[in-house]
């Protein structure tokens, strides 16, 4: 029991021979077969595989965005299995955090109001200190009144990011983050995603195809057919290429 | 294209049902007044044309002042002159007339809601009258009735009925129980007592030997025409003579004034449905392109023509129109039927006809829909087609619009619009001041129409800040703000609805203070004996005289109550006023308000100059205002025409000022006896001794009139409160119209608030993931409606308060009174509505599934 606690304690998020399958019969895709996988704290991991290999899947179990079949799924200390619909409301919007690949902002709100808004939602008023420290990572200063429509894709790529860092969730979940960017916004994504991972202990996990953005991270596993396949520790570009050629054949 | 479009449509049953249901709520209304219009309509001239049927011509006395009086009745006399005409087969005299009032089983008058309540001389089972039960009455005391009003007063043959004529109460005794031979027991609704022929023509036409009015049949070869031109030519001027036909049109005719009224309430109606549901149609469809825009621009960058795109719009709409308008004429028929079946209880009458269904009407109301539906969805299309497809595949392309264009547009009549307001209230467009005041309210509402999205910039952040203390609140104030122009369409119901609401809100109370007021100040009285309404006609308020709908005659009591009133303890004096309506000639000919009483016991009573003389027999005395307005001055003389005295020339022998109960020529006790309708006084006055005991003269008086169940003894304050009661009725009539504009308003906001939450899925896919609870999405989506209805609510009373205040001062009421409760009631009804409109929209949002809103493309 206390063994138990105590790995728990380390870990920022964890699956445990989780299933999940769509679809009923003849019909039913298994996404994830009995998967476990460990996300230690302060660590950036990255999620590689083919197309349809359950990445995202994985990552809104994780989240507690979507229910698993069998299994259990704890973000730190919290198991998600069984928690209602207002708790995993609480969850996420206090210790998860989200980039997605596009539609991050509310049209409605200012890019300060946007990374603010899951404070705002449990009435909490962000450290001033802290607000800075995240929006001068980011580099938005200037540009904390503006809409989204009046940013660009990799701007509002980074206010996303910076309202997944306010908080300072357990874990912050990107799918694709850098998927619609250019090379160059993609880059400062991964820069600042990296910077808070070292500065501020924030523990990331990416779901990304591009090599050249697992390279920024500590670990990365490999899916296949809802299974981890395989696992590099810090990775080098050349090696994940490597990797997913020899998972393709 | 056309396929595609079809399966569009089939792939967008949500919100085709949304469009649909706004062109089936307004096609509705409108079929059902014409149906239950011409079903009415329909119902009164076969009732009058079967009246008559048997009648080949008639004789009446020519009204003895114009229209409005009460034709004399025809002596008997003038009948055995008849029975020599040449061709006439039979001649008949004929006592009918309004004013029998059955005393009902509660001891009230029995009541109809607009048809007369007759009272005829049995001649038998002549004409339509067919004994059901019993035999017609042969003695004085006794009288047959109609089957209608046995069943309304559940009399029965054997037992008893009393009947207030021209003369009081009276009991006798029911022998028969009669219906018509069209089978029905009513005529249109209207009671009817038959006494024999003697006591009719005392009690009906106040004397004997008198008839309402002799019919003919002509004999076989003799047409009704050459029969009329005979008679016409032996009795020379001073008769009507009418073959049955010209009778029935005219009769109809009468009775058809009713009918307008129920015609203009339900146009009424059905117009404010329709411009409601022009709101609701078109809002819905450009919503609905609006959405589609991306869609749209997709098809045009693979090479569609604006042409066909417009085209594709416009087949979605004929479809919609088309189907939803079919389905709003049927549920038109269905309501009228309903409404007929609902009129025919409240009115005790049984139309003879089936439904009318008047085919070019409906055609004319399925048009409409159909027409409305196709611009409400052009307007759109055509804006849609013309947004480069670049521009359209961004997100809100078709939020970001300028307004400078549209408030201009409405700048313009605003302004013009305020001005006529103010020009009214400064006085200065003279005797055209009702229609600067009313053509400057119109034109201001179209200004505001078109302003409201400016408006909504300016008062949404306040009227949300109001509301949304929390997040989920700002951010659904912040989506109401989302689109000013669809707010704008969406609250336009509301600002209409409650603005008539508040305008009318504010004119009523200020007339009931006024008229409280002016009941306080100029009666003197402590007690006052009086039936409905009287108080009003003696002042001429309202009502004028007694038309051929209204066909009441008026309550009233004998004159002996005065007396002994004035002999009970504690009571220092004690009036009669005797009340009717005139004919008067002289610069401004027409009816007037008349009135008659010893003046040196009424002038304390009523404030008037002490000095006014004891009247003779035909001496008048005028208020200043009518001297002023004929022209007339004292020491001439003026021509009257009394309902029962035909023109008479009165010497005015001095003047009053008018006032709330006092207007018109008044005439001596006397006089009305012999010439008014009824001979009885209508109001009665008590003053008391100093130190007497209210509350006992009250009862003492009260036990003098308690036979009468027409009459009440009110004190000052129920007086007043009577007096100002009037207005309720019609104003409760207007909410309920309006009442159900509110419940098209209120689907207006859930139709916006339905599609919009549609169109924002991927948005609430989003919160939902960044960790709002599902009461948070439902919290945020009923700020959203709550901001957009008060916003209406407040925009539409401001309105219609600020109209009302400048009708009244345009009106010259004593003072401005704003009933600020019902008001607060209104605006709570406003934020009612905007909770009810976001029930099934916060349902949704809280149930949208996140995984599928951020997959959303
Ligand atoms: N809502 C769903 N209904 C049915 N099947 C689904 C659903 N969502 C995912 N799947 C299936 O589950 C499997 C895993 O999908 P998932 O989205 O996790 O893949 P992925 O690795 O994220 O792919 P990609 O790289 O294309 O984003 C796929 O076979 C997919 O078809
Ligand atoms: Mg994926």
């Amino acid at each position: 029991m206390t063994i138990m606690t105590e790995t728990v304690t380390g870990l920022a998020a964890r699956a445990d021979g989780v299933t999940k399958a769509y679809g009923t019969g003849a019909a039913a895709v298994t996404a994830l077969d009995d998967l476990s996988v460990d996300v230690q704290r302060g660590q950036f991991t990255a999620i590689m595989g083919p197309s349809g290999s359950g990445k995202s899947t994985l990552m809104h179990c994780l989240a507690g965005l979507d229910t698993v079949d069998s299994g259990e799924v704890w973000i730190g200390e919290t198991r998600l299995t069984g928690l209602g619909d207002k708790g995993l409301a609480d969850l996420r919007r206090n210790r998860v955090g989200f980039v997605f690949q596009q539609f991050n902002l509310l049209p409605t709100l200012s890019a300060e109001e946007n990374i603010t808004l899951p404070l705002a939602i449990a009435n909490r008023k962000p450290d001033q200190a802290w607000f800075d420290t995240v929006v001068e990572a980011v580099g938005l200063a200037d540009r904390l009144t503006h809409r989204p429509s009046e940013l660009s894709g990799g701007q509002q790529q980074r206010v996303a990011c910076a309202r997944a860092l306010l908080p300072k969730p357990d874990v912050i979940f990107a799918d694709e983050p850098t998927g619609n960017l250019d090379s160059r916004s993609g880059t400062e994504i991964l820069r600042f995603l990296r910077r808070s991972v070292e500065e501020f202990n924030q523990t990331i996990v990416m779901v990304t195809h591009d090599a050249g953005a697992a390279a920024y991270a500590d670990r990365v596993v490999f899916l296949l057919d809802g299974r981890l396949v395989h696992e590099l520790r810090d990775p080098d570009a050349e090696t994940v290429l490597d990797t997913m050629k020899s998972l393709d054949t | 294209m056309l396929k595609a479009t079809l399966k569009g449509l089939l792939a967008r049953k949500t919100r085709l049902v949304l469009a649909g249901l706004a062109v089936v709520l307004g096609v509705t209304a409108v079929s059902a007044a014409m149906v239950t219009t011409a079903t009415i309509g329909d119902g009164f001239e076969t009732i009058f044309a079967t009246t008559t049927s048997e009648v080949d011509v008639s004789v009446s006395a020519e009204p003895n002042g114009g229209a409005a009086t009460f034709a004399p009745p025809v002596p008997a006399s003038v009948v055995d002159e008849l029975r020599g005409v040449r061709g006439a087969e039979s001649v008949a005299g004929v006592v009918s007339a309004d004013g029998a009032r059955p005393v009902g089983p509660d001891g009230k008058v029995i009541s109809v809601q607009g048809p007369p309540r007759l009272g005829v001389a049995w001649a038998g089972e002549t004409g339509m009258a067919r004994l059901r039960e019993g035999r017609g009455p042969t003695a004085p005391d006794e009288v047959a009735i109609n089957a209608g009003l046995a069943e309304l007063g559940g009399f029965r043959v054997g037992g008893t009925i009393d009947v207030l004529t021209l003369e009081p109460r009276q009991t006798f005794r029911v022998v028969g129980v009669y219906g018509y031979s069209n089978g029905l027991g009513t005529l249109g609704g209207s009671t009817e007592v038959a006494f024999t022929e003697p006591v009719a023509q005392r009690l009906m036409l106040g004397a004997p030997d008198v008839y309402s009015s002799v019919t003919l049949t002509a004999a076989d070869g003799v047409s009704p025409e050459a029969l009329r031109d005979e008679v016409t030519r032996l009795l020379g001027d001073g008769f009507a003579v009418r073959t049955g036909d010209e009778l029935a049109a005219q009769t109809a005719s009468d009775g058809r004034a009713f009918l307008d009224i129920v015609r203009i309430v339900l146009l009424a109606f059905s117009g404010l449905s329709l411009l409601v549901g022009i709101f609701l149609i078109l809002n819905t469809f450009s919503i609905l392109v609006a959405q589609r825009t991306g869609e749209l621009a997709l098809v045009a960058a693979l090479g569609a023509r604006r042409r066909q795109i417009v085209g594709s719009v416009l087949v979605e709409a004929v479809l919609v129109g088309v189907l939803a308008s079919a389905v709003g004429v049927g549920l038109g028929i269905a309501v009228s039927t309903g409404l007929k079946s609902v009129m025919e209880a409240q009115s005790g009458a049984q139309l003879p006809v089936g439904l009318v269904v008047p085919m070019p009407d409906l055609l004319v109301a399925f048009g409409v829909g159909v027409l409305v539906t196709l611009v409400a969805a052009l307007v759109p299309a055509v804006r849609a087609s013309r947004v480069p497809p670049v521009a359209a595949m961004r997100a809100s392309a078709a939020e970001q619009r300028s307004l400078t264009g549209i408030t201009v547009a409405g700048a313009v009549p605003a302004t013009i619009g305020v001005a006529g307001i103010a020009a009214a209230v400064a006085g200065w467009a003279g005797d055209l001041e009702f229609v600067a005041l009313g053509g400057g309210v119109a034109l201001a509402l179209i200004g505001l129409a078109l302003l409201t999205p400016l408006a909504s910039r300016v008062l949404l952040p306040a009227v949300g800040r109001l509301l949304s203390w929390s997040t989920p609140g700002k951010l659904g104030r912040l989506n109401a703000a989302r689109n000013p122009r669809r707010t704008a369409i969406t609250v336009a119901t509301l600002v209409v609805t409650l603005g008539l609401v508040g305008g009318v809100g504010v004119v009523a109370e200020s007339l009931r203070v006024d008229v409280s007021t002016a009941v306080a100040t100029d009666l003197q009285a402590d007690l006052v004996i009086s039936g409905d309404g009287v108080s009003a006609r003696a002042g001429g308020q309202t009502g004028g005289p007694p038309t051929a709908a209204d066909g009441r005659v008026m309550p009233a009591f004998e004159e002996s109550v005065i007396d002994r009133a004035r002999d009970l303890d504690g009571v220092a004096l004690a009036t009669a006023q005797y009340v009717d309506t005139v004919e008067i000639d002289g610069a401004a000919p027409g009816p007037s308000p008349a009135n008659a009483g010893d003046l040196s016991r009424l002038a304390p009573v009523l404030g008037l100059d002490p000095g006014l003389p004891d009247l003779g027999r035909n001496e008048v005395v005028l208020d200043t205002e009518t001297l002023a307005e004929q022209g007339l001055s004292v020491g001439g003389t003026v021509r009257l025409s009394t309902p029962r005295g035909g023109w008479q020339e009165y010497r005015i022998v001095a003047s009053y000022e008018p006032n709330f109960l006092l207007r018109g020529p008044v005439l001596s006790p006397e006089t009305a006896k012999e010439r008014f309708v009824s001979a009885l006084p209508a109001l009665g006055y008590v003053e008391l001794e100093p130190g007497a005991d209210v509350a006992g003269v009250k009862a003492a008086v009260s036990d003098l009139v308690a036979d009468n169940p027409e009459v009440t003894v009110a004190d000052q304050t129920q007086l007043a409160a009577d007096s100002a009661g009037r207005l309720d009725l019609a104003e409760i009539m207007l909410y309920v119209l309006l009442g159900l504009s509110v419940v098209i308003g209120i689907l207006g906001i859930i139709n916006t608030m339905a599609l919009s939450i549609m169109e924002r899925t991927r948005e609430l896919g989003l919160l939902r993931a960044i960790g709002m609870r599902r009461s948070h999405m439902v919290h945020m989506v009923v700020a959203e409606s709550l901001v957009m209805s008060v916003f209406g609510g407040l925009l539409g009373l401001t309105f219609g308060g600020l109209a009302g205040a400048a009708f009244v001062s345009v009106a010259g009421l004593a003072e401005l009174a704003v009933p600020w409760l019902s008001l607060a009631v209104f605006l709570g009804l406003a934020v009612a509505a905007g909770l009810l409109a976001a029930l099934a929209p916060s349902a949704r949002a809280a149930r949208v599934n996140v995984l599928a809103a951020i997959a959303y493309e």
